[in-house]
C-alpha cells in the first residue's frame, strides 16, 4: 500500500493546509452551516469558538468526510474528503466529541486496533504506540482497561489513538469538556507539540479561554456563519474589547 | 505487509465478545437447553422432535450480544464514529463484524450438537448416529450466516442499545415459532418449503432427528439461499454506513 509516503511530509504538498470554501449543509429546514469559508494553516492552531448548535461539529465533520456539504467545497491537502474520503482520512486524525473508547480493551490495544486499521505497519507501529504512551503519560494505564478510565484517561486515549498514523491535520471536537486543569495543561502542551511538528490542527470550543491561549488564528461561529475570524488581537481591534471573552459576548449578544 | 480491514476488525470483535463474560454466558446457556429438556423428557416419553427447534434457536441466540455490540452498541458509546475515520472502506469493517457474529453463532450451533451427541450418548434419548449429527451442523450453518447478516443489519438500523435488542430478541421468535410449529405438520418436504430460510432448515433437521435421509439437492438449495441471503443483508449494511443519520444517530 502507499499510504505511508502519502500522509508522511506534509510540507511537500502545495496545497497542505485546510480550506473551506462557502460550506453549505441543513438538516431538514435547519441549516446547521450556512456559507461557512476559512483557511487553516499548517503549522498553525485555528480555534473554531461559537455557542452550543452553531454549527462547529457539522463542520468538523464535513472535513473528514462522514458528512457531505450540500454546497461549496472543502479542500484537505487538495482532496476533498467527500469524493476521496479514503485518502483524505489517512491525511487527517480527529478527536470526536464522544471520545468512544472501548470498555473491554486495555489503552495499547486501542492504538493496536486503530493502528492497524490506519495500514500502519507491524514494525512501524510498535515503535509509535510506545512513543506514543510516553508522549501522552499514559504508561501507567497502558495496559488496563477503559472500563473505569477518568474523562482526562479516556480524552488522552482516544487523541493518541487518533493520531496513530501521524496524520499531518489534527481536528479535535471540544477536546476541553470535562479535563480537570491538569489534564487540560497536558491537551494544551500537546497541542503545541503539533503545531510545532508544522501540523494543521483545527480545534473546537465552546469556551473562549480555552482558545485564546492556544490559537493563532480564531474563526467564531455564530448560526452557521463565520461571525469573525483572524488572529486574537485583530479580533479585539475590530470589536473594541480588551479579552476574547468579551469579544465573544460582543458578537453574539 | 497491511493486513486486511476485516481481519483486523474480526479479531478485534472476537476478542472483546469473548471478554464480554457475561453476555458471552448467557447467550451459550441457550444453547444447550434443548437437548436438556429432550434428554430429561427421554425418560417418559422421548421427544427427538424438540431438538430442531432449539437448534434453530441456538443459531440466533449465541451471537446475538455481539450483534448488538457491534453495532448498536459501538454507536451508543460513540465508538462509530472514530472507527469509519479509518482510512479504510466501511464495506470491510461490515465484513469483518458480520463474519466474527458467523463465528459465534456457528459456535453456538456446534457446542448445541455436542450437547445433544452427550444427550444421544447417556440417555435413552433415541437413534442419532453421529452421522446424522455432522448433518444436521451442515444444514444450520449456512443459516448462522443468514441470521448474523440480518442481526448486523438490524443492529445498524436500530437507534439504540435497547431497541436492537428488543427487535433482535423478536427475530429469535421466528426460529422459535417456525421450529415448535414445524413438528406439528409433518408435511412432505417440497422445492418452496425448502429454500424459505429457517422453514426449509426446521424441515431437514426435523426429517434427520426423525430417523429420515436427508434429501442433498435441498441441501443445496437451501444453503445457496441463506448465504444469498446473508451477502445481500451484508450489502444492505454497507449502504446503510453512508447515511449519515445511521452514523450520527437520529
Amino acid at each position: 500500500m502507499t499510504q505511508c509516503k502519502f500522509f508522511r511530509r506534509a510540507e511537500t504538498i502545495p496545497t497542505a493546509m485546510i480550506q473551506i470554501e462557502n460550506v453549505h449543509k441543513a438538516f431538514g429546514n435547519i441549516a446547521a452551516v450556512d456559507g461557512i469559508t476559512f483557511t487553516a494553516q499548517d503549522g498553525a492552531i485555528t480555534g473554531l469558538v461559537g455557542p452550543n448548535g452553531s454549527g462547529k461539529t457539522t463542520t468538523l465533520r464535513l472535513m473528514t468526510g462522514l458528512s457531505r456539504a450540500d454546497k461549496g467545497r472543502v479542500l484537505v491537502d487538495g482532496l476533498n474528503p467527500a469524493e476521496q474520503p479514503i485518502h483524505a482520512r489517512h491525511r487527517i486524525g480527529a478527536l470526536t466529541d464522544s471520545l468512544g473508547n472501548y470498555p473491554r480493551l486495555t489503552a495499547r490495544e486501542h492504538l493496536q486496533y486503530f493502528g492497524e486499521l490506519q495500514g500502519v505497519g507491524e514494525e512501524e507501529l510498535q515503535p509509535r504506540i510506545s512513543q506514543l504512551i510516553d508522549q501522552f503519560d499514559l504508561s501507567a494505564i497502558a495496559d488496563r482497561r477503559a472500563q473505569g478510565f477518568s474523562q482526562g484517561e479516556r480524552m488522552k486515549v482516544a487523541l493518541a489513538r487518533a493520531i496513530v498514523h501521524d496524520p499531518p491535520n489534527v481536528l479535535l471536537d471540544e477536546p476541553g469538556n470535562g479535563l480537570d486543569v491538569l489534564s487540560a495543561r497536558t491537551l494544551r502542551a500537546l497541542l503545541a507539540g503539533f503545531r510545532a511538528a508544522g501540523k494543521c490542527v483545527i480545534i473546537s470550543s465552546h469556551v473562549m479561554a480555552e482558545i485564546a491561549a492556544l490559537c493563532d488564528q480564531v474563526v467564531i461561529i455564530l448560526r452557521g456563519r463565520v461571525a469573525a475570524q483572524g488572529v486574537p488581537e485583530e479580533l479585539l481591534r475590530s470589536t473594541g474589547t480588551s479579552n476574547l471573552e468579551e469579544a465573544f459576548v460582543a458578537l453574539t449578544v | 505487509m497491511r493486513q486486511d480491514a476485516w481481519m483486523i476488525v474480526f479479531r478485534k470483535e472476537l476478542v472483546d465478545a469473548l471478554r464480554d463474560r457475561r453476555s458471552l454466558l448467557l447467550a451459550f446457556l441457550f444453547c444447550w437447553l434443548g437437548p436438556l429438556l429432550a434428554a430429561v423428557l427421554s425418560y417418559t416419553v422421548p421427544q427427538p422432535g424438540l431438538l430442531p427447534a432449539f437448534l434453530l434457536v441456538a443459531a440466533f441466540t449465541a451471537a446475538m450480544p455481539l450483534a448488538i455490540d457491534s453495532m448498536a452498541g459501538e454507536r451508543e458509546r460513540g465508538s462509530l464514529e472514530p472507527l469509519l475515520l479509518n482510512a479504510v472502506p466501511p464495506a470491510e469493517l461490515v465484513v469483518g463484524k458480520w463474519l466474527a457474529i458467523v463465528a459465534l453463532s456457528l459456535a453456538g450451533v456446534v457446542f448445541n450438537l455436542v450437547c445433544t451427541a452427550i444427550a444421544v450418548y447417556a440417555t435413552p434419548l433415541g437413534n442419532l448416529p453421529a452421522a446424522s449429527l455432522l448433518w444436521m451442523c451442515a444444514t444450520v450453518a449456512p443459516l448462522c450466516i443468514l441470521a448474523s447478516g440480518l442481526q448486523l443489519l438490524i443492529s445498524t438500523f436500530a437507534r439504540s442499545h435497547k431497541e436492537a435488542n428488543s427487535y433482535l430478541s423478536f427475530l429469535t421468535l421466528v426460529p422459535m415459532l417456525i421450529g415448535i410449529l414445524g413438528e406439528f405438520f409433518p408435511g412432505r418436504l417440497w422445492w418452496l418449503s425448502a429454500i424459505i430460510p429457517v422453514l426449509g432448515q426446521q424441515r431437514m433437521l426435523s426429517g434427520l432427528v426423525h430417523g429420515h435421509a436427508l434429501h442433498l439437492p435441498w441441501l443445496l438449495a437451501a444453503g445457496v439461499c441463506s448465504i444469498l441471503g446473508g451477502l445481500i443483508a451484508v450489502a444492505a449494511n454497507a449502504r446503510l454506513l453512508r447515511s449519515e443519520k445511521v452514523v450520527f444517530g437520529r
